[in-house]
């Protein structure tokens, strides 16, 4: 369990839990995926062993534990916040979500909640609402926030700790 | 016991309480995020100089404050403005509700 495919994806998970972007059975469910991958660890195990509704508090943890046992640092709001906005600038870039949604969602989840990351996030902001208000220059708008998301993605990972 | 009448006031707090937001968003001074003083180019600078008046390079988009709800309902205002401090086409904007695999 040390490849960074799945480094990655805890990384994600943990964000977006940490952020309440997705409930604590859809962890459940997929830390058991993990392990029918054969990806498993005892830290997976722990928390694909929680039953239905599975506890917030114990879940979160558990996630966590998981990350610092991988060399990960704890996480936190700010650190949250930065992983979710790769995880979508990713899917702006492989195409797998349309960029004004991806924009705009990183306005709304990341931007606006986490003020201390609203300066770096300010140009999806930009872009979103103008693809809103502008629809003359959709296509441009679309692909200026495709590029801001590839510079979001050269950044490290550890751009903001 | 919950009435009628006194669903109803709740209903009128909720909506007065968002006007309220809604007016104090529009008085804010705002934050420049498209245009001049800003890493965003105003497209629509030509076009809003035609209608409104001034100099293209003047204009600029800015963005009020987030106002969020004991309900969870969020909205900001966006608008337009000149150097002369003039606002100009002032919207309401709301989260997104698309789903990118997770809520």
């Amino acid at each position: 369990m040390t490849d960074e495919v799945s480094v990655s994806s805890i990384r994600d998970v943990a964000a977006l839990r940490y952020l309440d972007r997705i409930d604590t059975d859809a962890v459940v469910r997929w830390a058991t995926e993990q392990l029918m991958g054969s990806s498993g660890s005892e830290g997976l195990l722990a928390i694909a062993c929680e039953s239905s509704p599975a506890d917030s508090e114990t879940v979160s943890r558990l996630l966590n534990e998981l990350l610092v046992s991988m060399g990960e640092p704890s996480m936190d709001e700010r650190r949250a916040g930065w992983i979710v906005a790769r995880f979508l600038a990713k899917r702006i870039v492989d195409g797998s979500i349309e960029p004004s949604i991806g924009a705009r969602k990183i306005w709304w989840d990341v931007a606006n909640r986490i003020p201390d990351l609203e300066p770096r996030m300010r140009t999806f902001v930009a872009l979103a609402s103008e693809w809103e208000d502008d629809p003359v220059h959709r296509d441009e708008y679309e692909r200026d926030i495709v590029e801001a998301a590839r510079k979001l993605l050269a950044e490290p990972i550890s751009a903001i700790s | 016991m919950i009435t009628e009448g006194t669903a109803s006031n709740v209903v009128d707090a909720v909506k007065l309480g968002r006007q309220l937001a809604s007016e104090a968003q529009m008085s804010e001074e705002g934050t420049a995020i498209v245009g001049a003083g800003t890493d965003t180019d105003l497209r629509q600078a030509e076009r809003l100089a035609q209608q409104y008046g001034g100099s293209s390079i003047d204009y600029m988009k800015m963005t009020s404050s987030s106002y969020q709800g004991s309900d969870g309902f969020q909205f900001e205002t966006h608008w337009y403005q000149n150097g002369d401090g003039g606002i100009f086409e002032p919207k309401t904007k709301f989260p997104d509700n698309s789903n990118v695999g997770y809520k």
